[in-house]
């Protein structure tokens, strides 16, 4: 990855494509964790690759270039999310979290059951537990990022994991009954 | 006070797993993603296009920077810097000098002392043809004497335009200063009176200077008259 990185700042399009596929699936994945549409979060996907392969001269450390092209596609979904206005308004609410638990519920986790289960949380839960616990950031830097205060952070990440933890329960009940 | 987490579903079951799962989660991407993303970035490496003359940045602050420094440089220091040329003063003409008993005799005079000209003057004929300017390499001595024919030609124009112009008034001023010349004289003549002033001579003296037989008659009117109206009073009384 790392010579193929160093091609890449060459502005080498085989490179550029090689790259695309390794990692186009898993920024997919990333975009598809924040983005409930499939064509948007490709949409998205491709904005922050084009972001990444454009402006991969200023990388210094190409072994953290995976890292990087993560953290560029978060910032490429929030600021996505932000646009849409779906997450500035829920952010904001303190209401509390109702969850529909889904119809069909399955045990393992396949694709549709991560799909199922995030899509169901409100936008502003769902990003603070993607960013809280799939990404590993802090309160403070989530609060940084969302602009939003620290408590409001921990109080919708508290929203997502009892949401979640319901469903799980329910998933296994459901998994003994049968 | 820090935050302390009591979350009862911070660690429910699964949630390490669903973790994991989110954070590894992939999928495909459509077929003609890379396509798409390739033209994008074709079309980014493209050079822009130039809309007319293109002109740096620095090449408009220098301008800017020239255009404010002219409007704004102060004066003192521009004329400072410009050395000022030396002149020498003209030879002044002495008006009450030269006699000018007449206007008419004496412009043909000076018409006559007027310089010829430059061209014809005994001075060019030893300077062949000097045209003083930056190309010319000529030494500074002569340079130098050019410069003072030149003045004393110019001087010499001007005291004729002068005599021309202004010949009537300068012959008045000329008669004028001879006047005042002449009372001078007569004024140095007169002995000095003394300091001293006797008032009673003085008096006397003024008596003296006026003839009698002309105010004795003013004072004989008034006595004839003063009667006359004393009578005309008494009889319209009456």
């Amino acid at each position: 990855m790392d010579a193929l990185v160093l091609e890449a700042q060459q502005n080498k399009r085989t490179a550029q494509a090689e790259i695309f596929e390794r990692l186009g699936g898993k920024m997919l994945g990333v975009c598809r964790n924040y983005i409930k549409d499939w064509q948007q979060a490709e949409e998205v996907m491709l904005d922050g690759f084009f972001k990444a392969l454009t402006k991969i001269d200023q990388l210094k450390h190409e072994g953290a270039f995976e890292g990087w092209l993560r953290q560029i596609m978060i910032r490429e979904c929030l600021s996505w999310l932000r646009r849409s206005k779906e997450l500035t308004a829920d952010l904001n609410i303190e209401t509390l979290y109702t969850l529909g638990i889904p119809a069909e519920v399955e045990s393992v986790w396949t694709e549709q059951t991560l799909a199922q289960w995030i899509d169901e949380l409100t936008p502003g839960c769902k990003v603070v537990f993607l960013l809280y616990e799939v990404e590993g950031y802090k309160h403070h830097e989530i609060a940084d990022l969302l602009q939003i205060s620290e408590g409001a952070s921990k109080s919708q990440l508290s929203k997502a994991r009892r949401a979640l933890q319901t469903l799980y329960r329910e998933s296994k009940q459901e998994n003994y009954a049968t | 006070m820090p935050h302390k987490e009591t979350d009862p579903a911070k660690d429910f079951t699964g949630l390490s797993e669903l973790r994991t799962a989110l954070g590894e989660r992939s999928a495909s991407p459509s077929g003609d993603a890379w396509a798409r993303l390739s033209a994008r970035l074709d079309q980014a490496q493209k050079p822009k296009r130039r809309k007319g003359l293109t002109i740096p940045l620095w090449a408009w602050s220098a301008a800017a920077a020239l255009i404010i420094g002219v409007i704004f440089w102060p004066k003192s220091v521009v004329t400072s810097k410009i050395a000022e040329p030396v002149m020498e003063p003209l030879p002044q003409v002495n008006q009450t000098e030269q006699p000018m008993p007449t206007v008419s005799s004496d412009i043909p005079q000076l018409k006559e002392a007027t310089p010829p000209a430059p061209n014809k003057s005994p001075v060019d004929k030893q300077r062949p043809n000097f045209v003083p300017n930056s190309s010319n390499n000529a030494p500074l001595g002569e340079l130098m004497a050019w410069q003072e024919g030149a003045e004393e030609v110019v001087s010499t124009q001007l005291e004729v335009e002068i005599y021309r112009v202004d010949a009537q008034a300068l012959t008045a001023e000329i008669e004028a200063e001879i006047m005042l010349e002449q009372a001078r004289a007569k004024k140095a003549a007169i002995p000095m009176a003394t300091t001293q002033v006797d008032p009673y001579a003085l008096w006397l003296a003024a008596e003296q200077s006026i003839e009698t037989p002309k105010y004795l008659p003013v004072i004989d009117l008034i006595k004839t008259g003063y009667s006359s109206i004393k009578t005309a009073v008494a009889l319209q009384i009456r």
